[in-house]
Parts: C-alpha cells; sequence; structure tokens
C-alpha cells in the first residue's frame, strides 16, 4: 500500500512534470521562438539588395525601400509564428495543468462516476 | 564465476506480483470495459439525439456507460502501475558496473519482466526435464511469449512459426541426466553477452 501511495502522489506527478517539461521545450524548440525574437528585423529570407559602391542616391533609395520591405516582412511572418509558438505554449501550459491536477482528482472522479453510474442503474 | 540467483530477485517478485490475478488480469478487464464502455456509448449518443429511446432507457444505457468506463479507468490505474512501478524495480547498482565485474553482482537483477518470465519458465522447464537450463529453451521460451519479436523475425524474412516448432521438438526432446551444474555454459555465455550488450545501449 506504502509503494501505491508513493507512486501515485510522488512518482507519477514528477513524471508528469518531466513530460510537460519536455513538451514545452519541445514547442520552443519547433517554433524557434527565441531564435525569432532574436533575428526579429533580420531579412526575409536573406533578400537584400546592395547600396553599391560611391554615392547614386536613387539607387540608395531603391535599396533602403527594398531593404526595409525585406526587413518589414521578415518581421511579419516571425510575428506570426512567434504568436502561434506562444498560443501552443499557453495550451501547453493549460493541458499540461489539466492533466497534472486530473490525476490527483482522479480516484475522486472514478468513485464519483461509478457510483452515479450505479445510481442511474438501480434507482 | 557465474553470478547468478534468479529466485533472490526484486523482477522475480514482480513475477510473482504479476500472477495475482488483479494484475494478471488487468489488462484483459480494461480492454473489455473499454469496448463496453464505448458501445453503452455509442448507443446513449444515438438514443439522446435520435430520441428513438425512452428516457429510462437512455438514463440506464448512460449509467451503463459511466460504469463501464470508471472500471475501465480503474484497470487502467492497475494495469499503470504494475508496468510502471512493479514490473521496473529499482536497480541498486548501475548496469556498467555489473558489466565490468560480472561475478560480483547477480546478473539475473537486471532482467527485464518478458525476459524474467522467459528466464523463470526456461528454470522450471529444465528442472522438471532434470537438465541444466541451457540457452535453447531460454531461447524458446522468450520467442513464446514476445509478440515483439515477430516484427524483427518478419523483417529478417524468418518463420518464427517454424523455429519456434523446431525449438519446441529440440527442447522436448531434452533426455535427463543428473546435471553438473545449475545453468549449462551456453545459457552462461548467452546471459552475460546480453548483459554487455545492454550496458553499451
Amino acid at each position: 500500500m506504502e509503494q501505491v501511495i508513493g507512486w501515485y502522489l510522488s512518482e507519477v506527478p514528477k513524471n508528469i512534470i518531466k513530460a510537460w517539461k519536455n513538451f514545452l521545450a519541445f514547442g520552443l524548440d519547433y517554433f524557434s521562438i527565441f531564435l525569432l525574437f532574436k533575428t526579429f528585423f533580420s531579412y526575409w529570407h536573406r533578400y537584400k539588395s546592395s547600396y553599391g559602391r560611391g554615392f547614386d542616391l536613387k539607387r540608395y533609395f531603391e535599396a533602403a525601400s527594398f531593404n526595409l520591405i525585406s526587413r518589414a516582412l521578415g518581421a511579419f511572418v516571425r510575428s506570426i509564428f512567434i504568436v502561434v509558438g506562444i498560443a501552443v505554449e499557453i495550451c501547453l501550459v493549460f493541458l499540461g495543468l489539466a492533466v497534472f491536477t486530473g490525476w490527483f482528482l482522479l480516484p475522486f472522479l472514478i468513485s464519483g462516476g461509478f457510483l452515479f453510474g450505479v445510481r442511474l442503474l438501480v434507482f | 564465476m557465474f553470478n547468478f540467483d534468479f529466485k533472490n530477485t526484486a523482477i522475480n517478485d514482480s513475477l510473482r506480483w504479476s500472477r495475482q490475478p488483479v494484475f494478471a488480469f488487468a489488462n484483459l478487464f480494461k480492454k473489455i470495459f473499454l469496448g463496453l464502455s464505448f458501445i453503452s456509448f455509442l448507443l446513449f449518443s444515438y438514443g439522446f439525439l435520435s430520441e428513438n429511446f425512452t428516457l429510462i432507457l437512455n438514463r440506464t444505457l448512460f449509467g451503463a456507460f459511466l460504469v463501464f468506463f470508471s472500471s475501465y479507468l480503474s484497470f487502467w490505474l492497475i494495469d499503470v502501475f504494475f508496468s510502471m512501478r512493479l514490473a521496473k524495480p529499482k536497480l541498486t547498482i548501475e548496469i556498467s558496473q555489473a558489466a565490468l565485474r560480472p561475478e560480483n553482482f547477480n546478473i539475473a537483477e537486471f532482467f527485464s519482466i518478458e525476459v524474467a518470465k522467459a528466464v523463470g519458465k526456461t528454470i522450471k522447464f529444465c528442472e522438471v526435464k532434470g537438465v541444466e537450463a541451457n540457452s535453447t529453451a531460454l531461447f524458446y521460451f522468450l520467442l513464446k511469449d514476445n509478440p515483439k519479436f515477430n516484427f524483427i523475425f518478419s523483417r529478417l524474412l524468418l518463420d518464427i512459426s517454424d523455429i519456434k516448432k523446431n525449438l519446441e521438438e529440440r527442447i522436448k526432446s531434452f533426455e535427463e541426466k543428473t546435471p553438473v551444474k545449475l545453468y549449462a555454459s551456453n545459457f552462461e555465455n548467452t546471459v552475460l553477452e546480453s548483459l554487455w550488450i545492454a550496458q553499451g545501449k
């Protein structure tokens, strides 16, 4: 009995937390959230226009506008993935919380469900 | 020296636990109750959505679903407890330590529950036959009770049922003689070789 209680109240919750952490770490890694923040304003697919040699105002504005759009596009797409990644992480937090609390509530849910079921069957 | 005391191991205790009806039939009951809860839920859903069943029948079906599903969860918990806790006793020493000096440690401690079952059956079978426990009998009992091997053998294009049949004939033809020792050298070598392979994994 001691083994059962130890397993139920200590070993399994530890494993759930470990798995929960793994899922969260996977989500962060899968969506590369930190990397996306670090490179938030980087060029989109490294599409970059060179300013060239010498001073040519037209070419300078062309390159500057192209690079600005490339950076803005990069930031826009990255922000979508960051938002999706964070949303997934939030879902995982709640899902983990549900599993964790569900584990402790399970004996009550089982006995409650069984008794209620019997009541519906008999009375 | 081959240090192998199967009877005094935690995994042998686990084997004894696995023979207790509550653990032996947990997996079977789990499947039965899951099936029953699924059927009762489908019937209840049909009655509830189509309104073809009477209120009392719907109530009974929902009650049956709750009872079956709670029973399923109970047996699932028992099964999980067995496979997570009882079937995997905590080891006091690392397998790498034992692989370095196998003569100083009881190698039987490192068996998984599936291997322990096969080894237990091998020892019992060979005791009854009056022969040393050997690798042929061990191989037979490992193949007999582990459906996981089917995949490996099918990938190797080997007919597992044919091999089992051959092994069965072979071990049944063992002739009784006074055993010099408990375990044949091929059995000892198989166990030691497995230990070295396992510690490399």
